[in-house]
């Protein structure tokens, strides 16, 4: 079984959930950006949790089927169809031989994820994909229950996973202090959790630009280069946030205001160039408790599809 | 070397949730887990620190030499220039010194090395070249490192080495580590295109 691209769309590429241990040889963590939306691809198919998925940046992906498969989408980058019809995200579908998935513009999130059941079988990650690529599955598709046959063949699942959407594309993005925080004077400080930011052009799976600036010390205080991730938003000399994304750099030199709460990563995925967020600080133990209550969301998502299944 | 020296510590004596650390100039950057205790992590260094200062810390290191073939540095001419010094006397000042690896960063395999010679000190490039080619040799301020990939880059090229700092497929990855010492050998472009 595999998959054909028949066009990548604006950015499309195979992404593994991260890979700690070398970022003192400079090596970024790199993976998926919206973790919790690719997870959820993958448990609803009935894979690994952390089996390879595709990520679409926004929309233009083609791809075709050269088997029947079953296939999920999740995330918010674009409207799906198969064979031009609309199909629901967060469930369960089966398509026909020769299907071709088309992903159409949407005004919500900026990512979308592909997950098949049996998974990718992947030979290198993070390159981005172009026309004429091919990916192989690993295994058959499983035979599934609880599918209902459609128009034109395609089967979805009759049960529905419980998100709340909006709540994943919520613009408040929570953080705790960096490690430089107290460099900044009492202002700045205000300013960077009062301020609405917007998402520049500059951003990408590196980091995100922001537009608007916080106000400076009189005084330039230099970092001396240190180590930096995903996660971690900077004040450029310029007075601009940086947050930095799946594809950071691991050193830096700019100060570190603040550390995004890594559930709310996902939300941050779904931004895009233009997107206004604010930030919103919380402590440490808060964040460690969004992480855990992440987690205990997949588990019930899939505990739920077991059980209809 | 105190960042090199706990880093070699924690990686040997890993604390229960311990992901990776990362050294840098003047810091050691320890990732953990959620569920560690941040002061517990505080205490195993601060054990160390204490263990320190009855041991001796002089440790032994290599120097790796790394060949480099001047004649293939497209910014030399110019740096040549803006410093007043003939290329040779450059050559001779950039492998005269042993410099230590500080940190790995910018990009994968990519040295920051130092100190560099106070009269080859270099600003950075006003606009960065948008194309630095793999092996390049560069100086910056009181840092000379080298590009492990073809990308863009603001530190004024000098020469090139065939050597390869990154290559995913290697063991070790990476040529280099923080607290390595390095010193450069010129070779003649006809050296250069042996080694490859």
């Amino acid at each position: 079984m595999s998959i054909t691209i028949i066009k990548p769309g604006m950015s499309s590429s195979l992404q593994h959930f991260g890979h700690w241990g070398e970022q003192e040889f400079g090596v970024s963590i790199g993976g998926v950006m919206d973790d919790f939306s690719a997870r959820v691809a993958n448990i609803i198919c009935g894979n690994e949790e952390t089996a390879p998925v595709i990520e679409m940046t926004l929309h233009g992906t083609e791809i075709l089927f050269n088997k029947a498969a079953c296939i999920a989408i999740t995330g918010s980058g674009s409207i799906a169809t198969i064979n031009d019809l609309e199909i629901p995200h967060y469930k369960l579908l089966q398509i026909p031989v020769y299907a071709i998935l088309k992903m159409k513009p949407s005004a919500k999130g900026c990512r979308s994820y592909l997950a098949i059941a049996g998974a990718f079988s992947v030979q290198e990650f993070a390159i981005p994909l172009k026309t004429g690529d091919l990916i192989d599955v690993e295994k058959s598709p499983i035979s599934i229950h609880g599918i209902n046959h459609t128009e034109n063949n395609i089967g979805i699942s009759n049960w529905k996973i419980h998100l709340n959407e909006d709540e994943l594309l919520e613009k408040s993005i929570d953080c705790i202090e960096g490690p430089e925080f107290d460099w900044f004077d009492t202002d700045a400080q205000a300013a960077f959790f009062s301020t609405e930011f917007t998402l520049s052009t500059q951003s990408n799976r590196m980091g995100y630009r922001l537009n608007e600036k916080v106000p400076l010390l009189q005084e330039k205080k230099e970092l001396i280069s240190t180590a930096v991730t995903k996660g971690i938003v900077q004040i450029t000399h310029d007075g601009n946030p940086i947050i930095l994304m799946s594809d950071a750099q691991t050193t830096g030199g700019y100060p570190r205001i603040a550390r995004i709460a890594p559930a709310d990563l996902a939300k941050l995925a779904q931004c895009k160039p233009g997107d206004a967020i604010r930030f919103n600080k919380i402590t440490e133990e808060a964040s460690n408790m969004k992480s855990d209550q992440q987690l205990i969301t997949l588990k019930k998502i899939r505990s739920t599809i077991q059980m209809m299944e | 070397m105190h960042v090199i020296a706990l880093k070699a510590y924690t990686d040997a004596h890993p604390f229960e949730g311990f992901i990776e650390s990362v050294p840098a100039y003047s810091s050691l950057t320890i990732y953990f887990n959620k569920e560690v205790n941040k002061d517990e992590v505080i205490n195993i260094i601060k054990t160390y620190n204490s263990q320190q200062s009855t041991v001796n810390k002089k440790q032994h290191t290599d120097t790796k030499i790394i060949p480099v073939c001047y004649e293939l540095g497209e910014d030399l001419a110019s740096v040549a220039t803006t410093l007043k010094l003939d290329q040779e006397k450059i050559i001779s000042m950039h492998c005269s010194e042993t410099y230590r690896v500080y940190m790995i960063g910018f990009t994968p395999g990519f040295p920051y090395m130092g100190s560099v010679s106070e009269a080859l000190g270099m600003p950075r490039k006003k606009i960065p070249s948008l194309h630095i080619e793999v092996g390049s040799v560069a100086i910056a301020g009181k840092q000379t490192g080298i590009y492990p990939k073809n990308s863009p880059g603001g530190w004024h090229v000098i020469g090139k080495t065939p050597l390869k700092m990154y290559e995913k497929k290697r063991i070790p990855a990476c040529f280099l580590k923080a607290g390595d010492l390095v010193k450069f050998k010129p070779i003649s472009k006809e050296a250069f295109y042996q080694y490859q």
